[in-house]
């Protein structure tokens, strides 16, 4: 039996909680007394760095979007993705009723959402908070 | 001792690679996308609820970790070590070491070859539009 609208509702709830007990997870433990705020400063800079200059050749000046934009056979391809989504809004996108696309597997998603869902989000949303104070506290021992 | 000069390395051996990966992308969904059926939709149901389950075991883990005080500490070390090896590593902004010395020289080198720079974003624009229709086409059949 093919899989229907509200499967993928489903399957993107569990997705979307998965991502934030993550999250959550992850800013829980970085708060944790024995981690140290220099370190997750430290890795934080060096490996941004290092995204900076990944990115410099995705979408800085000379990067592959700025080269596609002046490229004729470049630019098809974008053009080409453009014009599909462009013309199939309705079916891809849904409209406001929910009953097509990804608005219908959204519209399944949204009746999924229970008290345990929300507590797992705000939850997340405090140790987030906490590890943004802790990294705040240390920031002028950092960035001088 | 240098192996090679840093221009040969990043264009054989890290821009190469990275549009031989963006062929492979479009090469196998071009093909696929030309006889799409509607059992599609099932097939990528079944990839997002794949990648749920291999987010939820690393979110196990890192909450495993976090209620550890062995495994906090172990956690602790770890990170400490790539702090302290963090600039030999990943490199700064200034990217005179690490992967940012990669990095940089292989921005360079696109900005110096014009028809290399060319090749590589006509086949990241193709690799890009077939893997974006390829997932929406699921959504279109729903």
């Amino acid at each position: 039996m093919p899989v229907t609208a509200a499967d993928y509702g489903e399957a993107l709830y569990q997705l979307l909680l998965a991502v934030i007990e993550l999250m959550g997870g992850s800013f829980y433990l970085l708060t944790n007394n024995s981690v140290s705020a220099d370190d997750i400063w430290n890795v934080s800079y060096h490996a941004a760095s290092f995204g900076y200059w990944v990115a410099k050749s995705f979408v800085g000046e000379g990067g592959a979007l700025d080269v596609m934009k002046e490229n004729v056979s470049a630019m098809k391809n974008f053009t080409n993705l453009v014009r599909y989504i462009g013309g199939n809004a309705e079916v891809i996108f849904g409209n406001a009723s929910g009953e097509k696309g990804v608005s219908a597997a959204i519209r399944n998603l949204a009746v999924m959402v229970d008290e345990d869902f929300a507590l797992k989000f705000w939850n997340t949303a405090q140790h987030g908070i906490k590890l943004v104070y802790k990294l705040m506290e240390n920031v002028s021992d950092t960035l001088r | 001792m240098p192996i090679a000069p840093v221009g040969e390395f990043v264009v054989r051996g890290i821009i190469q690679p990275i549009m031989d990966q963006f062929a492979t992308s479009y090469g196998l969904t071009e093909p696929i996308l030309a006889r799409l059926t509607s059992e599609h939709t099932d097939w990528i149901y079944s990839h997002i609820s794949l990648l749920a389950w291999i987010i939820k075991f690393l979110a196990a883990v890192i909450w495993e970790t976090a209620n550890n005080s062995t495994l906090v500490y172990t956690f602790s070390d770890f990170l400490h070590t790539l702090s302290v090896n963090s600039n030999t590593f990943f490199g700064n902004l200034s990217a005179e070491s690490g992967m940012s010395y990669i990095a940089k020289h292989a921005n360079y080198e696109l900005l110096n070859n014009k028809t290399l720079a060319v090749e590589a974003a006509s086949k990241f624009a193709r690799a890009w539009n077939n893997t974006v229709t390829y997932v929406m086409k699921a959504f279109e059949f729903l």
